[in-house]
């Protein structure tokens, strides 16, 4: 991949569907590139909706997958409101971080929310799908509210034509599925 | 007639009763006025000598006589009445009696002229067809003699003064009588009856005509002592009623002896020298009691010597009137052995006794000579089949503990050519030498005769008492054959199959090559000994697992071995001891965990080599080689337990072990002896700087006893003070404390809640930490579990402290120490379990109701610690745990927890334990430790008991240190009031969300066990999610 000029960058397909809304929304965004690397950008939007209207967003951690013929993962960078926690022991979510100030309400900060930035590298051609998944049996995945859990579920799909300058990005929405209440 | 002579009977019995008993009148008087005394040595004789030569003659004193007036047929043979009869003869005759002779009662005599000499009278009779058809001389008798007379041994003459022609002949019959009225014949033995028919009624002269001898017959009669017997001598016609022509007879010449109960001759034999060496000369003698009644004559003893190769009559000697011997020389083939030879006694009276004497033949005491085999003598059981045989051994020297000081002797172990290839046979045996023979060492061949005994000895084994059964050799002589001799070393492995396979062992040479580690050493300073094992043993109730108590009970005392000192000395007698090197003292201890002849530098271990022994309830080993100890298990410094504690605040729990200043009570006995005590209970209670102690065994009354009236604080501001005194850098002894930082909870004020045991629990906190919150509470349930403690506290600085409250509760159940009985009592948890678990119900329906008003209410936290007397896995800990409470020790430290070493098993029975819950204590406490700065450590060391050592091991044990400050570990906790505060700083900020995120990721176990907020074991986001609510109330 490393003698790539150029790279064209296409939207395949937009994955997820319109799903009831009934919080926030994750979105996975990434900017044209013009050399081999390419960032995705973890946001998330109407982080305090309905049920979470009067809570506090404390962390996240979830999964990543990709089609590692295609691409590869570099790491992660935290938002700047998080202190990441990716690279402790033990942790059991590839990317995960929590709120440097403890506790993020409505007005600490503007939408979307970046929790992290993940870094990638192309390596073969071809689409490939990039998804996170924050499974909430899992004590350390999901977007962690003082009140509770919810799961991450989002992906995007890509492709990488031969020769090509250009990358098309496709954006995918994350419904959160359910979620882990504490009561 | 008949009233005075009842009035005379009367008389006489009362004087005779009354002299008996007051003894206040002389035996003359008594034989001037009584009957005819019996007696059973002396026989009373009669010859009627005394009566003169006169035709009324009185009869003797006690002697009466009677006839009849007609002659009918009713009047034959007829015998009258004692009381009836008269004392007077009417006739008097002699030679030539004549044919018309007047019937009556005569008063005969001897000789040749018509009245008879004077000195020889007899009473008789004469019958006639008008007259005397029968006549009788009476005897009147009593046995004073203080023991009952079985008989009588009387003789006397009939003697015949005139021929009769009456065909039917005359007789003499002796009647008897026990009140003079009512008659038994005598029998024919005292029948005397003359033919009939003579020629003529014609006299003798000289008279009498014919004399017959009743001589030493047995009237077969009982007369119980103070009793009276009658006899009669009747004379009458032989057969039929005619009564004329009659002969004339009389009595004469009477002896009465009574008899009482006829006793054998007995003996008893012995043997000189015992044993004797087959071919010996050895002296066989008797001492014989004679028969009685009558006392023998004509003793002699006869011995079968038939076993011995002799004569089945051998007879002894008399070389005095009881004693007998005679020498006899042993076979030289006679077989060696104890043998009984029987013997017999007899006398002139045809009566015997026998006795038997016992003498053990040994073979001639040579070495090389013949031998018991050694695992002949120990058998394959428990006790040799040999013991009380005397025998004759050849060992080898696997062991030499001679001497006072030592174990009295040595052990002889079979030369391995001659081992019987049994298994089940020991090949060892120890010789004990009541007088210490020639010096003995390991490799001399020894010879040994002596008697098989068993040592029966008992001790405690792993905590319960059990008797020792030790095959010996009580030695009466022994002989060194050889030296430099090899032996074989059985090598043995812990733990033993089975416990009953230690005994094939016993007395051998045997070694343990595996690393072995000390698991005991409560008798080090007392008796000498530790105990052994391959790993520190744990009691078996430990664990809950109930099921796996007998196996583990089983696999203990399969696993431990004592470790003894080759000697018998104890206590005051005992210093310094054989181990550690150098002897035990304050500064040279020898821990539980310390491993046996190990060698650091190679990592390897030496052979542990010596005897096996059982004594004192426990398999043991002597050892034969110096033995080393590593100090695998050093004394743990204290500071990096606080460092692994931390907290915010630190609480800890520890039992002072009878801390009294009243001496002389259950603790300290002398004023020495309180210095030491509170030096070391101060020396480690300070060293912990403690927050807030939870103490057991502190002085309850003023005077020191149980149930002792006035309750006290004297020793609890003993220890107060102590710390004080330490606080301000000075001697826990100090009078006057620089600072005072600490205080006490005072229980007074609550009267008998403090309960009867001269002990009790009590709280102490350091005034700048904590601030008590209301009034302590304490819950006694008037039985012999102490009364449990309880105190609310708060932060005495820091914010918002009035969240912050919580209750610390001390406990000291019942000890195990002794049965309870009633079902209380349990096999595997011990005495009064049932006690405790009732004791464990209550405090936790007790604290359910919040004693101490704890302000938190329905969210209090509750820190309990103390002495539960209970390990983990026993009911009353377990009851905590499945009622809203969780154990710390087992959460945190796991099975390898101990505070308390007993019967060389660890465990712990001081807990601390935390309610559970949300925001409870469990989530407060950060860390808890145990150190083990007593439970380890030999209980010489400690100060109490000082009168059961030397003076110089009163010395050498102590040291002003914390070590064997009690028998009990103390426990530290670190724990945080508050909720979310993680690096105990006293608020909840980001400095604590640092801490947390570093954590995420992480086990409990490996970083701060109070981030689990969801006591899932690790920390995760959820975990900080929870944290974060903390912080945001503390926040708010």
């Amino acid at each position: 991949m490393t003698t790539m000029k150029k790279y064209f960058l296409f939207l395949l397909l937009a994955l997820a569907g319109i799903l009831p809304s009934r919080a926030e929304t994750i979105s996975l965004d990434a900017p044209s590139q013009t050399s081999g690397f390419f960032d995705v950008f973890v946001n998330l939007t109407d982080v305090f909706s309905a049920p979470h209207d009067a809570d506090f967003f404390l962390a996240y951690g979830f999964d990543v997958s990709f089609d590692n013929s295609i691409v590869s993962y570099l790491g992660e960078t935290p938002g700047a409101l998080f202190t990441d926690l990716s690279a402790n022991p033990g942790i059991t979510a590839e990317v995960a971080g929590d709120a440097t100030n403890i506790l993020l309400g409505p007005g600490d900060f503007t939408e979307p929310l970046n929790l992290a930035v993940l870094h990638f590298e192309t390596i073969g051609v071809g689409p490939t799908t990039i998804t996170i998944s924050g499974d909430i049996s899992n004590l350390d995945q999901g977007l962690i509210y003082l009140t509770g859990s919810d799961p991450i579920s989002a992906s995007a799909s890509f492709g990488v034509p031969e020769p090509s300058a250009l990358w098309l990005l496709s954006l995918s929405l994350l419904i959160p599925l359910r979620r882990r209440w504490i009561g | 007639m008949r009233s005075a002579k009842s009035f005379f009977e009367l008389t006489q019995r009362g004087l005779a009763f009354g002299l008996r008993v007051a003894g206040l009148v002389s035996a003359g008087c008594i034989l001037a006025f009584g009957q005819i005394q019996l007696s059973t040595s002396v026989p009373y004789t009669q010859d009627f000598n005394a009566m003169g030569t006169t035709a009324t003659a009185t009869v003797p004193v006690n002697f009466k006589v009677d006839r009849t007036a007609t002659s009918t047929a009713a009047d034959v043979r007829k015998v009258g009445t004692f009381s009836a009869a008269g004392t007077a003869t009417t006739q008097v005759g002699g030679a030539n009696l004549s044919s018309s002779a007047a019937n009556g009662i005569y008063n005969f005599g001897d000789g040749t002229t018509s009245t008879g000499d004077a000195n020889s009278r007899s009473v008789g009779f004469v019958a006639s067809g008008t007259a005397t058809a029968s006549g009788d001389l009476y005897a009147w008798m009593h046995n004073a003699t203080g023991a009952n007379i079985t008989g009588l041994q009387i003789s006397y003459n009939v003697k015949k003064f005139r021929n009769g022609t009456n065909a039917s002949g005359f007789r003499i019959q002796l009647f008897y009588s026990t009140d003079g009225a009512n008659w038994t014949s005598a029998g024919s033995d005292f029948l005397t009856a003359f033919a009939g028919g003579d020629a003529a009624n014609t006299g003798f002269n000289p008279a009498p005509g014919a004399t017959v001898s009743v001589s030493n017959k047995t009237l077969n009669v009982n007369i119980a002592d103070g009793s009276d017997l009658y006899l009669a001598w009747n004379y009458s016609v032989t057969i039929n009623n005619t009564v004329t022509n009659a002969q004339a007879l009389s009595v004469d010449d009477i002896s009465i002896l009574g008899l009482a109960t006829a006793t054998n001759p007995t003996g008893s034999g012995s043997a000189s020298p015992n044993p004797i060496t087959a071919g010996g000369l050895v002296t066989l003698s008797a001492t014989v009691t004679p028969g009685s009644n009558p006392s023998s004559t004509g003793l002699a003893v006869r011995c079968d010597l038939s076993s011995l190769g002799g004569s089945s009559t051998f007879s002894l000697a008399s070389q005095t009137a009881t004693s007998f011997s005679s020498q006899y020389t042993v076979p030289a083939g006679t077989a060696p052995g104890n043998y009984s030879v029987p013997c017999s006694i007899s006398d002139d009276q045809a009566r015997s006794g026998s006795f038997n004497i016992t003498l053990a033949v040994t073979l001639p005491f040579n070495c090389g000579g013949p031998t018991t085999g050694i695992h002949t003598i120990q058998g394959n059981g428990a006790t040799s089949p040999l013991l009380g045989q005397t025998v004759d051994i050849e060992g080898i020297v696997v062991g030499s503990f001679q001497g006072t000081s030592k174990l009295r002797g040595f052990y002889l172990q079979e030369p391995d050519a001659s081992w019987d290839g049994d298994p089940a046979t020991s090949e060892g045996i120890f010789i004990f030498e009541s007088t210490q023979g020639p010096t003995v060492n390991i490799g001399d061949r020894v010879r040994v005769r002596g008697t098989v005994n068993d040592f029966t000895s008992t001790g405690s084994f792993l905590g319960n008492t059990q008797t020792s059964s030790l095959t010996e050799i009580g030695m009466t002589s022994d002989l060194v054959c050889s030296t430099g001799n090899i032996f074989t070393v059985t090598t043995l492995t812990l733990p033993i199959a089975d416990l009953a396979d230690w005994e094939r062992y016993e007395g051998m040479a045997v070694q343990f090559t595996q690393q072995l580690k000390v698991t005991g050493n409560f008798s080090l300073g007392t008796q000498g000994w530790i105990d052994l094992a391959p790993s520190l043993l744990y009691t078996p109730t430990i664990t809950p697992n109930q099921s796996s108590w007998p196996t583990q009970t089983s696999l203990n005392q399969r696993s431990v071995i004592a470790l003894d000192d080759d000697s018998t000395l104890t206590n005051a007698n005992l210093y310094p001891t054989l181990f550690p090197q150098g002897g035990l003292s304050a500064s040279n201890t020898l821990r539980a965990g310390d491993l046996v002849n190990y060698n650091a530098t190679s990592q390897t271990n030496a052979p542990l080599i010596g005897v096996l022994d059982d004594r004192f309830g426990e398999i043991r080993l002597e050892p034969t080689a110096p033995v080393t100890f590593f100090n695998a298990n050093v004394r743990p410094a204290i500071a990096p337990i606080l460092t692994s504690v931390g907290g915010r605040f630190r609480g800890v729990s520890a039992n002072v072990l009878n801390f009294f200043t009243t001496l002389g009570s259950r603790g300290a006995q002398t004023q020495t002896e309180f210095d030491h005590q509170k030096t070391k209970v101060i020396e480690a209670l300070s060293a912990m700087n403690g927050d807030v102690y939870g103490l057991s065994e502190v002085q309850n009354f003023a005077n020191g006893n149980t149930n002792g009236g006035t309750y006290t604080n004297a020793a609890l501001q003993s220890l107060v003070d102590g710390l004080n005194c330490k606080a301000s850098g000075m001697s826990p002894l100090c009078t006057a404390p620089s600072v005072t930082p600490y205080a006490l909870i005072d229980t007074v004020p609550l009267g008998g809640s403090n309960g009867t045991d001269a002990i009790r629990s009590a709280i102490i906190y350091r005034t700048a930490a904590l601030v008590p919150v209301g009034s302590p509470a304490e819950y006694y349930q008037g039985d012999t579990n102490r009364p449990t403690l309880a105190q609310t506290f708060k932060p005495a600085l820091g914010a918002k402290p009035d969240i912050q409250t919580f209750t610390f509760v001390v406990n000291h159940f019942r000890s195990k120490g002794s049965a309870c009985g009633g079902g209380l009592d349990d096999p595997f948890q011990g005495s009064c379990n049932g006690l405790r678990l009732n004791m464990a119900q209550n405090v936790v329906t007790w604290l359910a109701g919040n004693p101490t008003s704890d302000p938190a209410g329905a969210n209090r936290r509750i820190l309990m610690v103390g002495d539960y007397n209970a390990y983990y896995g026993e009911d009353p800990i377990q009851w905590f745990g499945t009622h809203g409470y969780t154990n710390l020790i087992n959460a945190i430290i796991g099975p390898t927890a101990y505070s308390y070493n007993f019967g060389s098993q660890a465990g712990y029975l001081d807990h601390a334990i935390a309610n559970n819950g949300t925001g409870k204590m469990n989530s407060l406490v950060k860390n808890v430790a145990e150190w083990h700065n007593n439970a380890d450590e030999p209980s010489s060391l400690q100060a109490l008991s000082s009168s059961s050592k030397s003076a110089a091991a009163q010395v050498a044990y102590y040291s002003p240190d914390p070590w064997a400050a009690s028998d009990h570990d103390p426990i530290v906790l670190g724990f945080n009031t508050l909720l979310g505060d993680l690096n105990d700083d006293g608020v909840v900020d980001t400095q604590d969300q640092r801490l947390l995120n570093s954590a995420i990721g992480k086990s409990a176990a490996q970083t701060d066990r109070r981030m689990d907020y969801d006591g899932d074991g690790t920390i995760t986001l959820n975990d900080y999610r929870v944290w974060a609510t903390y912080y945001l109330a503390f926040q708010r």
